[in-house]
């Protein structure tokens, strides 16, 4: 079930070695990443060669409109989705080249998932969604439990740990999702327009949240569409027909480079 | 009859037809849903079609059994509707003459004939070829022929052989060998004559007359002046020949029989004082027929009522589900103002097509399933000593009714369910909320605790009539009812956990607590003890679901796909609940017989033992030519000789109101001396040889087996007891005697000995027509007793002996036993085929119906094998939980009965640990084998393109 991933980078044939220098110092480097969706005879290029690097710790928001390639550029970097062209290089890890049961295994070590629809278990209480990722990643049970109930104390559900989810409120089953997500210490979280489906007040909240994670060291990729949610963040990414247009440090306000290097 | 019950049909199909004409809009939502999912739809129409096709199948088998027996009345009787049996020779003379003047409007035909049991022999080269047990009949050809309305029923030939010529049958010259104008030898009474066969007859009518068991007729058929010389000079210790006259009613060969008693009566009138025994022949068999066929369709439909119950099961399941996916859809119908009557009229009306399609195609499909049904059942019962031919038919009336009572059965499952599933809060079904603990509302205490009454009332007044339907349902009702109240003391969970435990358990012991009322009771008695019993204890375990689960991950430890695996049975428990039914149903029903099966083979070496007493081999030969006793004395092997007489005598016991055959074998003392079977019970004596000897020394006593007038015209539910008393008669001169059971024996199975009586009470009712020409045999040591029976058979073939060791007679019996039970298992095992499809598509539906959730485990983390596992876990829980559910369940109630009643005859309970485990591990693979699409298909389900799924 676990598979020891090592920090760093595992030890790579010499050829790959050198490649990986690049990314030593970012827990995530793109380069070139593409991707086509085919459906049919129609071929739609969601992504046109996008480069992206994100040193660990980094708070890092995507703008862009609909249809823009932002939930595609979340799947193909985090490794959910296959890419057409181009790589990606979690912790120094070609994520793509691994097997699909390795990239799952890498998954469930190192990353946490938020979606704007929840997809939260229905058939699971509460503790047991959480629990899920720290199973997952091979905790032992009775310390699994602990750990989840105390993810969810953190989210200030501790009141609501044996409810299934469809008798929970959207903001209370957004704040299962984030402690979900939190609960195996990942140490990338990608965060899909969490705050879509909750009112203004939820929003903040679950945005707080977050930005307390962050402040523990987390490194947390978030698309919304809320500007005041993407004020949050160190970095503030914009996408536009799947290229990327804008990349600025916020706080700072100066703009960093746009793609590597 | 197809008419009425196709009208059935039509009416019950009328709302439903108005829908489709008067209603464009419910019409094109019914359609459509069916058009858009044409694979769906084919699953719910191949689902649903079982149940139809189980009916239609114990009809077609019921129809076999009832048109082979039929045509025993074509081929043995024709147009013989009466048989008028004569006192003696002087009488019957008489009796033809005075027949003749029976009234032309009722009789068309009157012919005597005579009839004597004879060896036939013929040679084919070197090789000795024999026919024992074959009919001589004399008779005159050209009134033969024209005897009845049709000379072609009569089976005579339009030109009679030539002068010292005979005719035989097909079925005799078939078993001889021989061709026309061959040499036959006929023995009887000690002579032996050489005939040469002038024509070869079928088995038709007045040619292949017959008034024995079997299909076949081996006949030869001589002039009145032959059958004199066959006959010679008749020995003094032989069965005289019989001396009848034959009575064709006016009508055709079946129709004939509606004026048998007007007839018989003027049979009665125009021999006034010559008191022949008149027997309505025809009617008799035609009777046997109509009700062995019911009897065939009856068991048949009432052990695949399992399946056809679920059937109806996972015709809800189906239902169900496609009514979930579609609630969006539902619910913007309500919303833009559509009422609820409308949707349920929309849905009945897609579920009414459904049935219509599936009760058509199950029918046809049952007509296979019957004809399969036939082809074994014929295999099974064509044994050596039990030559049988069941014929395949098709009555369209029959077919029509399976059709009518699969198609309302469907459609009531389908409405209901239409309504149920249109009742559903959209809100709650949207976001998948589990169904509320149902609201205490008034109504249902008031109803529910009425109810608990009327059980009650219904549960007293069983147990003082020993009704067994009251003493089943009567508690049942009770606890059920009850429910509503207890839950205002008590949480409802525990309540009803409690109640349903308690029904589960008053139904498995229910039977054993009153056994009289087990032992009368119809088998359908099982079939809701069955019922009650599953649904009782799978209400149970859904209640128990949560324990059930837990104990079984802790046994998992931490196995993710464990967990995975039973998080969705656990949380959708009433969808749980059906399909463990479906499971338990047909399991329980699968053990019960498996389990009875068993314990008949079990008890066979015993039986063997019991039927035998001291003997080894029977010996049979031709009551007209007899084998002698001191002839068979000179056998090398041979130890000691039992002679007995049999024949067949009238028999009446209280509730019947005309007598019916059974057999009778009288004894003598040294059958007694030598080793006498055993009895299942020896009434008040001290010992079963005091019992025998008891018998013998008193005509007033006799001895019967439990199977005693239970195949032949005995009182519904009849069972001989000690004490019992009756009348038996001598059915040629109505010479009486009321006797008393003094001892019941075991069953002989193809033995056929009937009922024992002594030998001078036998003497004195029956006269000369007793003859002694069955032997039982004793062996010396180290002599086997199967070559010793081909022995005797060869060297006594002048005297149409047949004989075989009694062991073997035995094994072959309970071989056909054995068979018939195979038989029925594998028509059970239809029902499991229901079980295992509809977890089949319960999982196919359940992949599309979560792909959102898989597609989030897997970006969670979750290994694509886990999610595969996990399916695998869920299918082996639900068919776990179903077969062990059924199989316990079924073990117990068999235990109870076994122990605590007669009814299920003389077994003792033990488990077939092997075949049960064998169908329990063959039902949970092929279910898990069944899930392995499904599984396969949920773990290849790809994160990123799940997620994106709008549901
Ligand atoms: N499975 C698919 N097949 C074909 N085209 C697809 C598929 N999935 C996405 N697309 C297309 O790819 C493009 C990018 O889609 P994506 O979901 O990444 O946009 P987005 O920026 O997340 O939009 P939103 O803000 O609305 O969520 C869109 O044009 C979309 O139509
Ligand atoms: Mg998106």
């Amino acid at each position: 079930m676990i598979l020891p991933i090592p920090d760093g980078a595992p030890a790579a044939s010499a050829d790959t070695e050198d490649d990986m220098k690049d990314g030593s110092d970012s827990i995530l480097v793109a380069e070139g990443v593409r991707k086509v969706y085919r459906s049919g005879g129609d071929e739609v290029v969601a992504l046109h060669g996008l480069d992206l690097t994100v040193p660990p710790g980094e708070f890092l928001a995507v703008m862009g409109p609909s249809g823009s390639g932002k939930t595609t550029l979340l799947n193909c970097v985090s490794g959910l989705d296959d890419i057409d062209g181009g790589r990606v290089l979690v912790d120094g890890l070609s994520i793509h080249e691994l097997s699909d049961k390795e990239r799952t295994r890498h998954r469930a070590q190192e990353m946490g998932f938020i979606f704007q629809a929840f997809n939260l278990i229905p058939v699971f209480t509460t503790t047991e969604n959480v629990e899920l990722p720290l199973l997952l990643a091979g905790v032992h049970e009775r310390e699994a439990r602990a750990r989840a109930r105390a993810t969810l104390a953190r989210v200030g559900l501790a009141h609501r740990l044996e409810r299934r989810p469809p008798e929970l409120s959207g903001g209370e089953q957004q704040r299962v999702a984030v402690a979900r997500a939190l609960a195996g210490r990942p140490r990338i979280v990608w965060a899909d327009e969490p705050t879509g489906n909750l009112d203004s007040e939820m929003a903040q909240n679950v945005i707080e949240l977050l930005g307390e994670l962050h402040a523990e060291g987390l490194t947390l990729i978030l698309i919304t569409h809320d500007p005041t949610v993407a004020a949050h963040a160190d970095r503030l990414i914009t996408i536009r027909d799947g290229r990327l247009v804008a990349d600025e440090r916020l706080g700072t306000g100066a703009p960093a480079a746009v793609g590597a290097g | 009859m197809t008419g009425a019950a196709l009208l059935v049909s039509l009416l019950v199909s009328l709302p439903f037809l108005f829908v489709i004409v008067r209603r464009p809009i419910l019409r094109r939502l019914a359609v459509r849903n069916v058009v858009r999912r044409p694979r769906e739809a084919l699953l719910v129409v191949v689902g649903s079609m079982l149940g139809a096709a189980i009916i239609t199948g114990s009809f077609v088998i019921g129809d076999a059994m009832n048109a082979s027996i039929r045509a025993v009345a074509r081929q043995h009787l024709g147009p013989v509707d009466e048989f008028v049996l004569a006192r003696d020779q002087t009488t019957w003379d008489d009796l033809s003459r005075r027949l003749r003047t029976l009234p032309r409007s009722d009789v068309d035909g009157v012919l005597p004939v005579s009839t004597m049991d004879a060896a036939v022999t013929a040679y084919r080269g070197k090789q000795i070829t024999s026919a024992p047990h074959t009919q001589v009949i004399g008779l005159d050809f050209a009134q033969a022929r024209r005897f009845g309305g049709d000379p072609h029923a009569t089976g005579m030939p339009a030109q009679a052989p030539r002068r010292n010529d005979v005719a035989i049958t097909t079925d005799l010259a078939k078993v001889l060998g021989v061709h026309r104008g061959e040499a036959i030898y006929v023995n009887a009474y000690g002579t032996r004559t050489m005939l040469i066969v002038g024509d070869i007859l079928p088995r038709r009518g007045v040619a292949g007359f017959s008034l024995a068991q079997g299909q076949e007729s081996r006949n030869v058929l001589v002039p009145s002046w032959m059958f004199e010389e066959i006959r010679g000079i008749e020995s003094t210790y032989a069965t005289p020949p019989t001396m009848a006259v034959l009575v064709s009613n006016r009508g055709g060969v079946e129709n004939g029989v509606g004026r048998t008693d007007r007839v018989k009566a003027e049979i009665a009138r125009a021999s006034r004082g010559l008191d022949p025994q008149v027997i309505g022949v025809k009617r008799l068999v035609l009777d046997q027929a109509e009700a062995a066929g019911k009897g065939f369709t009856q068991m048949f439909t009432t052990m695949g009522s399992f399946g056809v119950v679920a059937g109806l099961l996972l015709l809800v399941q189906l239902f169900v589900m496609l009514a979930a996916e579609r609630k969006p859809e539902l619910g913007m119908a309500r919303a833009v103002g559509m009422r609820r009557s409308w949707l349920v009229g929309a849905f009945a009306t897609e579920g009414w097509m459904y049935a219509l399609a599936a009760t058509v195609l199950g029918s046809v499909a049952g007509i296979g399933l019957g004809w399969v049904l036939v082809a074994l059942s014929q295999q099974i019962f064509d044994t050596k000593h039990n030559r049988f031919e069941l014929v395949f038919v098709v009555r369209p009336a029959s077919i029509g009714l399976a059709f009518t009572i699969a198609f309302v059965i469907a459609l009531t499952t389908i409405v209901l369910t239409s309504a149920r599933v249109s009742r559903l809060n959209i809100i709650r079904a949207i976001r998948e909320i589990p169904e509320p603990p149902p609201r205490r509302k008034r109504r249902w205490l008031v109803i529910g605790t009425a109810g608990a009454a009327l059980g009650l009332l219904w549960t007293m007044a069983a147990a003082g009539s020993s009704e067994p339907f009251g003493l089943l349902l009567g508690p049942t009702l009770l606890f059920f009812g009850a429910a509503p109240l207890l839950s205002r003391a008590w949480a409802t969970r525990s309540a009803v956990s409690l109640l349903s435990a308690l029904t589960a358990g008053w139904g498995a012991v229910a039977l054993a607590v009153f056994p009289k009322t087990a032992e009368g009771a119809p088998v359908t008695i099982y079939v809701v003890q069955g019922l009650v019993l599953v649904s009782a204890a799978v209400v149970f375990a859904a209640l128990q679901q949560e324990r059930v689960g837990t104990a079984v991950k802790r046994a998992g430890a931490q196995a993710l796909a464990l967990r995975l695996g039973l998080a969705y049975p656990l949380a959708r428990r009433s969808r749980t609940a059906l399909t463990v039914s479906m499971y338990a149903l047909v399991v329980f029903i699968l053990t019960f017989i498996t389990t009875i099966s068993h314990m008949i083979d079990a008890s066979a070496v015993q039986a063997k033992a019991d039927v035998r007493g001291g003997y080894s081999v029977v010996v049979d030969s031709s009551t007209s030519n007899p084998i002698l006793v001191s002839d068979l004395a000179r056998v090398p092997g041979v130890r000691n000789i039992a002679p007995l007489a049999r024949t067949t005598a009238n028999f009446q016991v209280e509730g019947m109101s005309k007598p019916a055959f059974w057999n009778l074998t009288a004894f003598d003392g040294r059958f007694v001396a030598n080793g006498a079977p055993a009895l299942v019970d020896r009434g008040k004596y001290p010992s079963e040889a005091a019992a025998w000897r008891a018998v013998l020394a008193d005509p007033d006593l006799i001895v019967v087996d439990p199977s005693f007038l239970q195949t032949s015209g005995g009182p519904p539910g009849f069972e001989a007891k000690i004490g019992t008393t009756m009348t038996v008669a001598d059915p040629q001169t109505g010479r009486s005697r009321v006797v008393r059971v003094a001892a019941i024996s075991h069953s002989d199975m193809f033995l056929n000995n009937g009922a024992w009586y002594g030998r001078p009470g036998a003497k004195a009712l029956f006269g000369d027509q007793l003859v002694a020409a069955r032997f039982y045999v004793t062996l010396q040591a180290g002599v086997d007793p199967t070559a010793f029976a081909s022995r005797v058979q060869g060297r006594f073939v002048d005297n149409g002996a047949e004989a075989s060791a009694i062991n073997d007679l035995m094994d072959e019996a309970f071989t056909m036993t054995n068979q018939i039970f195979q038989l029925f298992e594998g028509y059970l095992a239809l029902g499991l085929l229901v079980g295992i499809a509809g977890i089949a598509v319960v999982m196919i539906r359940a992949v599309r119906e979560r792909r959102r959730p898989i597609g989030t485990l897997r970006a969670l983390g979750f290994p694509s094998k886990t999610i595969g596992r996990s399916f695998g876990v869920e299918t082996g829980f639900i068919a776990l939980q179903g077969t062990l559910i059924g199989a316990t369940l079924a073990l117990l109630t068999l235990y109870t009965l076994v122990t605590r009643s007669d009814a299920m005859g003389d077994v003792t309970f033990s488990v077939p640990w092997i075949p049960l485990l064998v169908l329990l591990v063959a039902t949970v693979g092929a279910s898990l084998l069944a899930t392995v699409a499904p599984a396969v298909t949920a773990s290849r389900i790809r994160p990123a393109v799940a997620l994106r799924t709008t549901d």
